[in-house]
């Protein structure tokens, strides 16, 4: 119960940060569709098919429908003309610290049923490497946010003046 | 799952070494070819605008040369023409005009008359260039055989024209503009080629008007024209590619299939029909 919780929430998590910054209507409509199935997936696997220690095939499936989302973001960059370049967009370091995190312990949490748990205290490091991967460029993606210029309305020097008041 | 499923532990280390590394590989690859891609458009993008910027300066520039040289032009005429001959007319109705004979004072108004007549007739003429009254009054169909009319008048060149189906008048401002290319079309035909004739038509098909011009003498075809228009000469031409731009049309010039004649086309949305 606890790995699909987790799982779920992860998953919600990193595909929110990505939605909001596509535009493409189509694009959103068929994300909250395959988001739909992936939870009804994972709802699925968690209560239905019994795993041993780890649930892999729904972090195999969590990672390949954010990836998808991800190469989909970076594809609508690469359309839009106006755009500066793609580093000075804060989504553009959440994308790809959730893309190393996710691709880069793929493979640890795939194979984490099958290993025994000596194996699994022994190849485990490399997901807190990724995940504090992860979050450094999470922080950066912070500071390019907050660097974002603010518009400042012009303060307007001529005075009020009310010529009925005047008289 | 069966092609994930390992036996040994060096197997375990192996896969995940490699599937690892590949992942990060193919990650890091996809990141690298984003970024680098992206700063090649944008480059490619600044090239462009700096180059559009570069045009339209060069274009400013030749509008501004040509007005200059127009008031110049203008100047020079008042300057050199009208006022040499009212100086000369007030010589001739000068105080000492009341001591003279009858005969003599008649004479002097006579003279001054003529100068004055001749003068009026140059400021008409002035005039006349910068705005045609023909044009205002009556359209581009009959401004344009009035011009074509005086080149032919002068005796060293043919010069002809005919519209077909000018029943729909253009809108004023744009039978100007146009009225302007055709004009400095033809001044340049008549200053560089050394043409025996020009001859003009006009057509309209569907919802475009055309107007061709053919001449026999030397001239350019498009590649030259759109080479000139880039260059810093050609001033002329870059009046005539702005004014085609203002009415949405194109211009096109050719040499005709049996090599003996020009042509310059001249293509312009028809607009709604005005009526005078």
């Amino acid at each position: 119960m606890y790995y699909f919780i987790y799982t779920l929430l992860e998953y919600s998590a990193f595909a929110s940060l990505i939605f909001i910054n596509i535009r493409s209507k189509t694009a959103r409509v068929v994300g909250l569709c395959l988001s739909g199935l992936l939870a009804a997936f994972l709802f699925l696997f968690n209560f239905v098919i019994k795993f041993k220690k780890f649930d892999s095939i729904p972090i195999a499936a969590e990672t390949l429908v954010l990836s998808v989302f991800a190469i989909y973001f970076f594809y609508e960059q690469f359309k839009d003309a106006s755009s500066l370049y793609i580093y000075n967009h804060y989504c553009f370091w959440i994308t790809i610290g959730i893309l190393l995190y996710l691709c880069g312990s793929l493979f640890i949490y795939v194979y984490a049923d099958q290993m025994t748990s000596q194996q699994i205290d022994q190849f485990w490091f490399f997901t807190y490497i990724v995940e504090i991967v992860k979050n450094l460029l999470f922080t950066v993606a912070i500071i390019v946010y907050s660097r974002k210029p603010v518009f400042k309305p012009k303060k307007i020097d001529i005075p009020y003046l009310d010529i009925k008041e005047l008289s | 799952m069966f092609f994930l499923q390992v036996t040994t532990h060096s197997d375990v280390s192996l896969v995940l070494f490699l599937g690892t590394l590949g992942m990060l590989v193919l990650v890091i690859g996809l990141i690298l070819f984003i970024i680098f891609h992206q700063r090649r458009v944008i480059r490619y993008q600044q090239k462009l605008q700096s180059m559009e910027i570069e045009q339209q300066k060069m274009m400013l520039t030749a509008s501004i040369k040509l007005q200059e040289e127009e008031r110049q032009r203008l100047a020079a005429d008042l300057h050199d023409d009208a006022g040499p001959l009212l100086a000369t007319a007030r010589l001739y109705l000068n105080e000492n005009l009341v001591n003279q004979d009858k005969n003599t004072q008649l004479q002097a108004i006579y003279q001054a008359r003529q100068i004055i007549d001749d003068t009026i007739q140059l400021i008409r003429n002035i005039s006349h260039s910068l705005m045609p009254p023909t044009l205002k009054n009556f359209g581009l169909e009959s401004a344009v055989n009035d011009l074509f009319q005086k080149i032919s008048g002068s005796g060293t060149i043919n010069a002809s024209s005919r519209f077909h189906d000018y029943s729909d008048r253009l809108k004023p401002e744009k039978e100007l503009v146009v009225f302007r290319i055709i004009q400095e079309l033809v001044n340049n035909i008549l200053k560089h080629s050394n043409s025996s004739f020009i001859h003009l038509t006009e057509n309209v098909h569907g919802d475009k008007f055309y107007l061709r011009i053919h001449h026999d003498g030397r001239g350019i075809v498009q590649s030259d024209f759109e080479k000139l228009t880039k260059s810093n000469i050609g001033l002329g031409l870059k009046n005539i590619s702005s004014r085609m731009r203002v009415l949405h049309g194109s211009i096109n010039f050719e040499k005709d299939v049996s090599q003996t004649y020009y042509k310059i086309t001249l293509e312009l949305p028809k607009d709604d029909p005005y009526e005078s």
